[in-house]
């Protein structure tokens, strides 16, 4: 398993190398955006782990940048995560996990390994389709298409679409949204599911105001409404 | 020459008659007065030789019988001897001024005179005389006699002369002058005797010097008291026409010295018992101030009897405390009246004239009595004109100092009334609320956003302070009681730029937070990474020491979380949701279960089942709980207890954390939920806390619209309660 590193301050690069090579992974660092985005092209690693403030190019804009390319999970690491909306903005520029400075390097790790395994999981498991002549959802080939336009669905908000399918017409609360999506051990992340189901609606509904494909329970969750065929 | 004797005779007759009715008038004017009987025994005298004159010469022209000749003869002598020694008397009474002392030895060398030549008259026999064949009688005086009386009447008349300015009017002297001139004749020339001119000019100059008295007793008086009603009224128009104390004095003293003819007056004040010459006319200004001992000087003497005194000569009869400077030698007659209104004794007011000057009368002194109340309540009038002047003048000088203050500040000012409409504004306040007086302040939409809580901490504290945003920028409103009339003043503080500078505080003390979490991040990373891969490798001493580095590393770490969560609570961003705090209780009692039992510490759980759900921020409130549970580990010593508490009321829910630590002593209980607060005497165990976790306990409690206090006695125990509130 391939990992890239980008931060500009070099102890960290190096600390968090080390950590994920003893861990068994094959690591690249980069020192700012630009050399990160060069690099990422260059060995096409399984995930990145990404600053936010940073020279040259910041987080924010690398994340963009491979997200027109490419759905590899990606991990925002940031001193400067001030309230719930700037977390929410890194996960809206299509961020897969988020995590504040200064981090256990266990815990850091631990994150890393559940955010390959979200992205590995395919939907091999189950050989369950959906056309209702809008949407249609190949979950084992992770196909995805509004319209016939085949739309591209990060790890994260594809695994948040297929828990929803399986469970369609039943509500899904947070946590065990956070359980199956993200892993046991982000049930406190509370916001995750909510910036996930809007990104996820933006992609999929017709109007994401007034979504009618996946439907919050006020206070409880979430359900998907399979929409009749025309 | 019997037609010259008739005329004489006549003339005689007549100015006896006159003379006498005229001494009548004087004496039922004044019969006490010294003058008046003074002149009444002189013109008794007169007529006693008017009328032996008038005896003799009549028996002697119709050739009556000697004896009868004779006792007229005696009668003329007799009243001769008398007019001549009355006439000095009177003149030396009327000139007046001399000693007493003077005036007894001459009244009774004159007694004496007058008795020894009565005795020598009566002793004698038959004067001698001769009858001329035209009936004119011819007499001589006796020689010694004649010279006592051309003594007498001489001094008479030397005093007349030198004198002549004391007298009250120039016919009073003509007519004494008249008087000692026919008794010369008389005396001297035989001839003109026998024609009898001395006597009749005598009896002429009597009748004069009659009228001249009279005049002065009384058609002077009684035309005088007209004159005196419109002086007084003059005095009264002269000192009512201005109010201002110091002209008023000014026109008093003038008036009065004017009045009485006098060449000088001064008024004093009285100050504090003393008497302070407070103004004069015709002295010198000089003396203005010139203030007398309590009691002293005859003003002081007038103050005190609150009476009128008149001195005919100042040098000889006063002999206490000069009035002023140098009295004894300028004053001559003077006269003091005392001003006194409604028992208060306000001044003196004192006239004088020079030494060569005239004496003042009783007439005179009762003028000045008359003029003296009229002065006082002048003075009292203006005295208290002058105070309320000054007052109103200080009142006029601190309203303007008010309203130039109130007009310079930049600070907006408004008051109300009880009815909230706007009475007063300041310049500042009518540009940023241009509202015109009377308007309700209402329309201006500037009143706190709780009317009902602004009213109540009014009523309680007199104050209500809250914030207010006009024209984009933000002020601090304190609202105060109005005293009289009831009402509110609130005072605007601009204090945009003190928000922008606690918004640049906040923003650089995250920005510093956040600097110092990468090389925080870096430090820490690589100490996890340097004992994940040597620290097996490394003695027990380094580890140790390695652990130190860690645990301080984990401090600075906690410092930094905790100024930014504590920014950020105050800032206001909470996440509200569900939280079931039964079970976030639980969970964070739990964390603290390995940490209290390596101490030695019992955690008791009284955390009642089924606690409701609340609204709230599941970080935070994990972050203020477990900051209450961890302090009191801290300072609870070991076997100690820790009890964490939390049950329902109808409206909110109330967890207590209670210790049997330490305690903290009560004049820091006030103080412990303050920013970087730490009480001393735990500084060694506080050393390693932040002074930031009960801020934030605060903050996050606060931001939950909840309350947070604590109790604790030293040595025995610290108990933190929070309350939320519960949603209905």
């Amino acid at each position: 398993m391939k990992i890239l590193v980008v931060d500009d301050e070099q102890p960290i690069r190096e600390s968090l190398g080390r950590k994920l090579r003893r861990e068994g992974y094959t690591v690249y660092t980069a020192g700012n955006g630009l050399e990160g985005l060069k690099l990422f092209h260059a060995e096409r690693p399984d995930l990145l782990v990404i600053d936010i403030v940073m020279p040259e190019m910041d987080g924010l804009t690398v994340c963009q940048r491979v997200r027109e390319v490419a759905e590899t999970p990606i991990m925002m690491l940031s001193a400067n995560a001030i309230t719930e909306e700037d977390v929410i903005r890194g996960l809206n520029e299509g961020a897969d996990e988020y995590l504040y400075k200064p981090v256990r390097l266990e815990e850091f790790a631990a994150r890393v390994k559940a955010l390959l395994r979200r992205a590995q999981m395919s939907g091999t498991e189950d050989e369950m389709t959906y056309n209702d002549g809008h949407l249609s959802v190949d979950l084992r080939r992770r196909h995805v298409y509004v319209n016939g336009t085949r739309v591209h669905l990060t790890p994260t908000e594809f695994k948040l679409l297929a828990v929803l399918m399986e469970n369609a017409g039943r509500v899904v609360t947070q946590r065990e949204l956070l359980e199956q999506v993200w892993g046991q051990e982000y049930v406190e992340d509370i916001y995750y599911p909510r910036v996930y189901i809007s990104q996820l609606r933006r992609k999929i509904e017709p109007d994401a105001a007034n979504p009618t494909y996946i439907l919050t329970e006020h206070r409880v969750g979430y359900r998907f409404e399979k929409q009749a065929t025309p | 020459m019997s037609g010259w004797n008739t005329l004489t005779l006549l003339v005689n007759g007549s100015a006896t008659v006159l003379a006498l009715v005229m001494l009548v008038l004087i004496l039922w004017q004044d019969s006490r007065s010294r003058t008046n009987l003074t002149f009444a025994a002189f013109i008794l005298m007169a007529v006693v030789w008017s009328v032996g004159t008038l005896l003799s010469r009549i028996s002697a022209y119709v050739g009556g019988p000697n004896a009868l000749t004779g006792l007229g003869i005696r009668l003329l002598e007799v009243g001769f001897t008398g007019a001549c020694l009355g006439l000095y008397m009177f003149a030396l009474t009327a000139t007046g001024g001399q000693r007493r002392i003077i005036t007894q030895i001459a009244a009774t060398g004159a007694a004496f005179a007058f008795v020894y030549q009565i005795g020598l008259i009566m002793a004698s026999g038959l004067p001698e005389f001769a009858i001329r064949e035209d009936g004119t009688l011819v007499f001589t005086f006796n020689p010694l006699s004649a010279l006592l009386y051309i003594t007498f009447t001489g001094a008479t008349l030397l005093l007349l002369a030198q004198r002549r300015r004391k007298l009250p009017s120039m016919a009073l002297f003509w007519g004494l002058t008249g008087y000692g001139v026919g008794l010369l004749i008389e005396l001297i020339s035989p001839e003109l005797r026998s024609r009898a001119v001395g006597v009749n000019l005598s009896a002429l100059a009597a009748l004069l010097s009659s009228y001249a008295v009279m005049r002065a007793q009384i058609i002077e008086p009684l035309s005088g008291r007209a004159a005196q009603l419109q002086a007084v009224r003059d005095v009264g128009l002269a000192i009512t026409s201005s109010l201002r104390l110091e002209d008023v004095l000014d026109t008093i003293a003038g008036q009065a010295a004017q009045i009485l003819k006098a060449s000088g007056a001064a008024i004093y004040l009285n100050q504090q018992g003393s008497l302070e010459l407070a103004a004069e006319y015709n002295m010198t200004p000089a003396f203005r101030g010139y203030t007398l001992p309590p009691g002293e000087g005859l003003v002081g003497k007038v103050a005190g009897l609150r009476q009128a005194i008149r001195l005919d000569d100042y040098r000889r009869e006063w002999t206490g405390y000069p009035d002023v400077p140098y009295a004894k030698d300028g004053f001559g007659s003077v006269v003091a009246a005392p001003l006194v209104v409604d028992q208060d004794v306000m001044g003196v007011l004192l006239v004088a004239e020079g030494p060569a000057g005239k004496r003042f009368t009783r007439d005179d002194v009762q003028l000045l009595e008359l003029i003296g109340p009229q002065a006082a309540v002048a003075i009292s009038n203006s005295r208290r004109y002058e105070t309320e002047r000054t007052l109103a003048a200080e009142l006029s000088v601190t309203s303007q100092r008010l309203d130039a203050v109130l007009a310079s500040t930049d600070n907006p000012v408004i008051a109300l009334n009880h009815r909230l409409e706007v009475i007063f504004a300041n310049r500042a306040a009518g540009r940023l609320i241009p509202l015109p007086e009377g308007t309700p302040i209402r329309a201006a939409n500037v009143l706190p956003p709780s009317g009902l809580r602004a009213r109540r901490a009014l009523r309680t504290g007199g104050a209500y302070t809250y914030e207010l945003t006009l024209k984009e920028r933000t002020y601090l409103c304190h609202v105060s009681l109005l005293g009289e009339p009831r009402g509110y003043v609130a005072v605007l503080n601009d204090i945009s730029q003190l928000k922008e500078l606690d918004r640049l505080k906040t923003q650089m003390i995250q920005m510093t937070s956040h600097q110092l979490k990468n090389p925080l991040f870096g430090a820490m990373s690589t100490m996890e990474n340097l004992r994940a891969d040597f620290g097996a490798d490394l003695s027990e001493a380094v580890n140790a020491d390695l652990e130190t580095i860690w645990t301080e590393l984990r401090r600075m770490e906690r410092i930094i979380t905790n100024i930014l969560n504590l920014e950020r609570v105050q800032t206001g961003t909470v996440a509200l949701e569900e939280v079931a705090i039964g079970a976030l209780l639980e969970t964070t009692l739990r964390d603290f279960t390995s940490q209290a039992e390596r101490k030695g510490l019992h955690l008791v759980n009284e955390i009642a089942p089924d606690l409701p759900v609340i609204q709230g921020d599941r970080h935070y409130l994990t972050q203020a709980f477990a900051n209450l549970i961890e302090n009191a580990v801290k300072f609870t010593p070991a076997e100690g207890q820790i009890t964490v508490r939390a049950t329902p009321t109808p409206d909110a829910l109330i967890v207590a954390v209670a210790d049997t630590g330490i305690g903290i002593p009560p004049e820091a209980l006030s103080r412990v939920f303050e920013r970087f607060f730490r009480v001393q005497q735990r500084a060694a165990e506080a050393g390693r806390g932040s002074g930031l976790g009960l801020s934030l306990v605060r903050a996050v409690v606060e931001a939950h619209h909840g309350r947070v206090w604590v109790e604790s006695k030293v040595g025995a125990g610290t108990t933190f309660f929070v309350a939320l509130p519960i949603p209905r």
